[in-house]
């Protein structure tokens, strides 16, 4: 951004010089493009490698198909027939789904109510109580595992009183959702409160005016115009938690039924990770939908980034 | 650019349903696999557990777990027990997050005794399930017996009774050669170490490379030439010297074990002896280890590696119905050593005396308790002197248990030493120092044996 920016200012000041054209337009094209092949090249030979024979991929550098292109040794879809005909391979993508959405959703509508508290209401302890919130975000979740599952296994006593029912929440989907949910709201509510803190003051308190309550405020007005910070937001956490293992395993376990796709995965390459080779076909199976989201939803994307940070 | 707030409430909402479907359908699942487990448990009253679930959680997976749930089939028919597996390669740190969690599993199946002795205080003692523990030592060796209780005093876990039952045990005292160009090359099978070295000389004489070694694996490089230092050890110096070493009764840089050391340094340093030099040693992953042996003319004559490897081996080069290319032959013996064999194996302990859980835990050590698993998966073996050999389907299967059994026999089974010693040596010192002996040759070994005894927890 400062860069265009500040090629911007220079375009104003004075008539540019051939070189100072040429490095405007391609210079920075150049360093996105370097930048993106640097990212792109191992994902391309992952790619490549998925559709080879495990045994070409121990001997030979995936780069060296080029001169092989027509062979018919040279490519194979046993890696992805394995991960495809793998038994549950169908019904972990059903679970994977069936935590991934509702972890998505619930932390965002908990979080949109929460960035509009923190943003327009004045209540005492307003900020503290979201500098605590922030605060968590430096809280690793790894830390929580164990007294979180002790609590859904047992409830929570202080002092002999139960604080917390004994709710027998362990290897359930509800378990793992709200475990997904406390663990996203810091980051969603930060990102959310920038966003809607940043919205025009006269805004709210002509809503205000016409008798709008503050419910009708954010449910008529704010969560509108907040849809960009919203759906950037549910891609972060849709990506974050299709992809999580370690929750999915401590809260829902992996037994056959419940298991989810990265967990599956884990299981396929063996006891021994005699079989990695299918990793290769089985991350680009398991990519298959976040790319879909990303390409779905990425005009909100760009949008919701750049909304919060650039405004005023 | 307008958003339209109505469609995105409806893309949300469909969002929402789809996800409640999903979730419905999950749990749509569960319901129907209940059901039809107490239907069957239903059919008769010889079921005395009918429709009680045995929650078992362990280290193995994918095809290893399908061989486990053959292996209980029968028993649950029997017995109407829904024995219940759930395998993660996460397994040494999951089972710590479970146990201290209060959502322990009802059996859990360790790799590592080091790490089973660290939860003995929340385990169940065998006695108390009413297993008979008479037949068990006399089924099992009584070193095999003996080894869970060695473990947890040595590592401050002290408890009395029974807490660790084994359910599998695997072998590591393997050469591979390639077949038929080791014997078309006139080559012959080493009997002794001696043997060995003669052979190596012969082989670089006939500018062949002897050996194929690589001890790549990642954070726990080094790992495979523990293994080696132990079948050196075990050999060299004898079942007591080695359980001495183990509990650090003897210190790391004793004679016997630099003497060890020596003889894996034979077959390291020599000029031209192994595939790639010691780069090579360093840089090659150990599941690619023995590859190079395959090609046409093998590029390496001898590799050691234990009997999981075959798993690694290149598609049609090994294995049932397929024109084997490489052959097992035992780790030679040294000094006129006995029937000796170095492994592993799963020790599971219990965590629930639920009656439903006893029945399970004798199923499992009893000598039918394996005999699913053994058709299934070739890398299954019984650490019961008493099971039925004719479930070996695998040559290579019965070779080991033959070889697995006489060295029970005989007492001179030993469990791999860096899974039983403390894991700041037996999963840390001990493999780097054995890297750093790569790195710095022969010179080094002194200075590396002080280094890991001087690591060695002092308690």
């Amino acid at each position: 951004m400062s860069v265009a920016y500040e090629i911007g200012m220079g375009e104003e000041a004075r008539p540019k010089t051939l070189m100072e054209r040429i490095l405007d337009r391609w210079l920075v094209k150049l360093i996105v493009v370097i930048i993106a092949v640097l990212w792109l090249v191992p994902t391309a030979g992952l790619l490549v490698s998925s559709f080879r024979p495990a045994d070409a991929i121990t001997t030979s550098g995936w780069w060296t198909v080029f001169d092989k292109l027509a062979d018919s040794r040279t490519w194979t879809i046993e890696n992805y027939r394995q991960v495809m005909n793998a038994d549950g391979m169908g019904n972990a993508f059903l679970n994977s789904l069936a935590v991934t959405i509702p972890a998505t959703v619930i932390p965002i509508t908990i979080a949109a109510f929460a960035a509009y508290a923190f943003a327009w209401m004045d209540f005492r302890g307003r900020q503290v109580l979201f500098v605590v919130v922030v605060g968590l975000m430096v809280v690793p979740l790894q830390m929580a595992l164990i007294p979180l599952l002790k609590i859904y296994t047992g409830g929570a006593n202080a002092f002999g009183i139960p604080i917390i029912p004994d709710l027998d929440l362990s290897g359930t989907y509800m378990g793992v959702w709200l475990a997904h949910t406390g663990f996203g709201l810091p980051l969603a509510i930060y990102l959310l409160r920038n966003y809607i803190g940043s919205l025009p003051a006269s805004m709210m308190e002509s809503a205000s005016i016409d008798g709008a309550s503050h419910f009708q405020t954010f449910i008529r007005l704010v969560v509108p115009i907040s849809v960009p910070a919203i759906a950037s937001f549910a891609i972060f956490q849709f990506l974050w938690v299709w992809n999580d293992f370690l929750v999915a395993l401590v809260f829902l376990g992996g037994t056959p039924d419940v298991s989810v796709v990265t967990i599956k995965l884990a299981e396929l390459v063996g006891s021994r990770g005699q079989d990695w080779q299918v990793l290769t076909a089985g991350a680009f199976v398991t990519m298959i939908l976040p790319l879909t989201v990303f390409f779905g939803l990425q005009r909100f994307f760009v949008r919701g980034l750049t909304a919060g940070s650039v405004k005023g | 650019m307008t958003f339209r707030p109505e469609k995105t409430w409806r893309l949300l909402a469909i969002l929402l349903a789809f996800a409640m479907v999903a979730a419905a359908c999950g749990n749509g699942d569960d319901d129907t696999a209940t059901t039809s487990a107490g239907g069957d448990a239903g059919g008769g009253d010889a079921q005395p557990f009918a429709g009680e679930v045995v929650n078992v959680f362990g280290a193995f997976v994918d095809a290893d777990a399908d061989a486990f749930a053959d292996t209980v089939a029968p028993f649950e028919a029997a017995t109407g027990i829904d024995v219940v597996y759930e395998g993660s390669g996460d397994f040494e740190t999951q089972i710590g997050i479970r146990i201290n969690g209060g959502n322990a599993p009802d059996i859990a199946m360790f790799p590592q005794p080091g790490l089973w002795a660290n939860f003995i205080d929340d385990m169940i003692d065998f006695n108390d399930l009413g297993v008979d523990m008479d037949q068990a030592r006399a089924d099992l060796s009584d070193y095999l017996v003996e080894l869970p209780g060695q473990v947890a005093a040595d590592t401050g876990n002290a408890r009395d009774g029974v807490f660790g039952g084994w359910f599998r045990l695997n072998t590591k005292s393997w050469l591979w050669i390639p077949v038929p160009e080791f014997a078309d090359a006139g080559y012959t099978v080493p009997e002794t170490w001696d043997d060995l070295l003669a052979l190596q000389d012969q082989i670089l004489a006939d500018g062949n490379t002897p050996w194929c070694l690589g001890i790549e694996s990642a954070g726990a490089t080094g790992w495979v030439l523990t293994d080696w230092m132990e079948d050196i050890v075990l050999r060299t110096a004898g079942p007591d010297v080695y359980d001495d070493w183990v509990s650090n009764g003897i210190p790391f840089n004793d004679p016997e074990i630099a003497k060890a050391a020596q003889f894996l340094g034979d077959v390291m340093f020599p000029e031209g002896n192994v595939l790639g030099g010691t780069d090579g040693i360093l840089a090659t992953p150990f599941g690619d280890q023995n590859t190079p042996m395959f090609d046409d003319t093998p590029a390496c004559y001898l590799a050691k590696q234990a009997g999981f490897i075959t798993g690694f081996f290149p598609d049609g080069t090994f294995g049932p119905g397929v024109d084997n290319q490489t052959e097992a032959i035992p780790f030679p013996s040294i000094d006129g050593s006995g029937d000796v064999m170095l492994g592993g194996g799963d020790l599971f302990g219990v965590f629930s005396d639920a009656g439903a859980v006893a029945e399970t835990v004798k199923f499992l050590v009893s000598p039918e308790g394996g005999e699913g698993f053994a058709q299934a998966q070739a890398g299954y073996l019984s650490p019961n002197s008493r099971f039925d050999t004719s479930n070996y389907v695998d040559p290579f299967q019965k070779q080991q248990g033959e070889l697995l059994a006489g060295a029970l026999g005989a007492g001179g089974f030993r469990f791999d030493a860096s899974d039983l010693m403390p894991a700041a040596v037996g999963a840390g010192t001990f493999w780097t120092g054995m890297v750093e002996y790569v790195q710095g040759g022969p010179d080094s070994l002194d200075d590396v044996l002080q280094s890991i005894q001087d690591s060695w927890p002092s308690s």
